[in-house]
């Protein structure tokens, strides 16, 4: 019995019981896995199945404007961080890597602001770009994430990208706006304008909607979880866990489904995770012996943390990676380039992100590789 | 009362004495038996020894109906196992040929195992090369389309 006489629907059903990470790399086996592993219909069949399998995430890391794969293993407290970056390709040349200035994840896609002032959403994974058209100009001060709408009758997914154009008014006002995937366009939908996001703020997906801590408009200025329902095309403020006298560093999710807090006072490190009420339980407590100073955890900074272990790890603006456990321990890994220069060629400066990715072969659109939009000058 | 049997004849005559129910795991068979009186079906495109793998499976997992036999008395997890080591013995020609078997007889269990270990071999494999060599896949790129794809695809880890 040869592979050559498998009927395509046996491939598929193959094929779609592998790991999305692990079918990438064998994209280039023959023409018939290239091209099932490109079409709309594979990557359903491969998201419902991955829906059972279990366990299927890994991390990945942007800092020196590139995108890698990094194997943390929980026994030993290191960080691996694999030896070539993923390949963003430039549509406009074809030997060119784009670099990436900062990230979102939602899905198994990344919606990436490049350093040429583009916008994209990049499959790793599938290696499938959508660039996406600004309405005017993108701008350094816009806030970007990703999200999706669940249709029940289709069972699939629409993805959305929510734009937030930050002027530095004070009083706030907040322009927003979104792009919707099945007409292209952007929609604008309002100005917001009690409160602030601060631009080291870092939105955070949770099933399809965005977090992230934002401050009141007025005084005393403090603190709450902002949220953006991509359903119902709306901001919502939930309270953060009470009483909370510390400063707010950073939120990221556990398992796909439950946001998690990092905070931090001089000597004192937090971190609470949302229960499946709503409220807030604590994960991790540490006060350390000496003061922790504002460049180790700095604002800005993205996190792992692992229920289980109860460990968590921290990545910094100057790419160093802080991995504290409960017994107050902390252990530091330098990555890439260290330390950034104050001054660059570029306008922007690349942003350091550590998160827990969920490799799919998950499409924007239905009619995705038909579409593939030219991309913005 | 005595069992009713069947004949499942293979691609070389070899005839194969089979209990009703054990057959019957394939939903083709199944139909068959019940559309024609016939006690005797020639499987032109199987081989003895894969009809034997075949009904040796089927033995294992036929649940009767009178819940009598000593067949049906395997738990779920024991079975699970049993499905494991059944296909971890088959070499992988020999498996790809079990799996196209489990297509055409149209037994859905069968089919899954086998889908699963070959599933669970390409993830083993290194690269593409070990793939094609392992299932004998035509590399039908050219040089270029491969160094194409490469690039795009640096996966180290």
């Amino acid at each position: 019995m040869e592979w050559r006489n498998l009927p395509t629907d046996l491939v598929e059903d193959i094929l779609s019981r592998i790991p999305a990470i692990t079918l990438a790399r064998f994209r280039s086996t023959s023409k018939q896995w290239s091209a099932i592993l490109k079409s709309t219909s594979f990557a359903k069949m491969h998201t419902a199945k991955a829906q059972k399998r279990e366990d299927e995430s890994l991390n990945i890391m942007l800092i020196d404007s590139n995108v890698f794969q990094v194997r943390i293993s929980l026994g030993a407290p290191y960080v691996k961080v694999a030896d070539n970056p993923f390949y963003l390709k430039d549509p406009l040349s074809n030997s060119s890597r784009v670099g990436v200035l900062n990230l979102f994840h939602c899905d198994g896609l990344l919606l990436c602001t490049t350093k040429d002032k583009r916008l994209v959403v990049w499959n790793p994974c599938s290696g499938e770009t959508t660039w996406i058209k600004p309405r005017d100009i993108y701008r350094e001060s816009d806030y970007y994430a990703l999200g999706y709408t669940y249709d029940s009758k289709s069972s699939s997914k629409q993805y959305k990208i929510l734009r937030v154009d930050r002027h530095k008014d004070v009083p706030p006002n907040n322009e927003y706006e979104i792009y919707d995937f099945t007409s292209n366009t952007w929609r604008i939908l309002g100005v917001a304008t009690d409160w602030f996001l601060a631009l080291y703020r870092r939105g955070i997906s949770v099933k399809g909607n965005t977090f992230w801590i934002a401050t009141q408009a007025w005084s005393p200025h403090n603190n709450f979880l902002l949220s953006f329902d991509f359903s119902a095309e709306m901001f919502q403020s939930l309270s953060l866990p009470r009483p909370f006298p510390y400063s707010i560093l950073a939120l990221s999710v556990v398992r796909e489904e439950q946001l998690c807090l990092l905070s931090l006072t001089k000597k004192e490190l937090q971190v609470c995770v949302t229960t499946s009420t709503g409220s807030w339980s604590q994960l991790l407590d540490v006060t350390f012996e000496y003061e922790i100073s504002s460049s180790q955890f700095s604002k800005g900074m993205s996190f792992l943390a692992d229920k289980q272990s109860k460990v968590v790890r921290c990545l910094n603006s100057d790419n160093v990676v802080y991995t504290v456990q409960e017994n107050k321990h902390i252990q530091v890994n330098r990555l890439g380039k260290g330390k950034r220069e104050s001054i660059t060629h570029d306008n922007f400066e690349s942003s350091s992100v550590l998160l827990n990715y969920a490799p799919s072969l998950t499409q924007t659109q239905q009619d995705y590789t038909c579409k593939r939009k030219s991309p913005s000058t | 009362m005595s069992k009713k049997m069947i004949v499942l004849k293979s691609s070389e005559g070899v005839s194969f004495v089979v209990e009703e129910a054990v057959a019957r795991q394939s939903k083709i068979i199944s139909f068959l038996v019940e559309e024609f009186p016939d006690r005797e079906l020639p499987l032109t495109n199987m081989t003895s020894e894969i009809l034997r793998k075949t009904i040796e499976y089927c033995k294992k997992h036929v649940v009767e109906d009178d819940g009598g036999g000593d067949s049906s008395s395997s738990s779920s997890g024991d079975l699970k196992e049993w499905d494991v080591k059944f296909v971890a013995e088959i070499d992988q020609p020999r498996l790809m040929d079990l799996l196209m078997a489990a297509n055409y007889l149209d037994i859905p269990s069968l089919l899954d195992v086998t889908c699963q270990k070959v599933a669970d071999t390409i993830a083993a494999c290194n690269d593409e090369k070990e793939i094609r060599a392992t299932f004998n896949i035509e590399n039908d790129f050219t040089e270029e389309e491969v160094e194409a794809i490469r690039m795009e695809n640096q996966y180290p880890i």
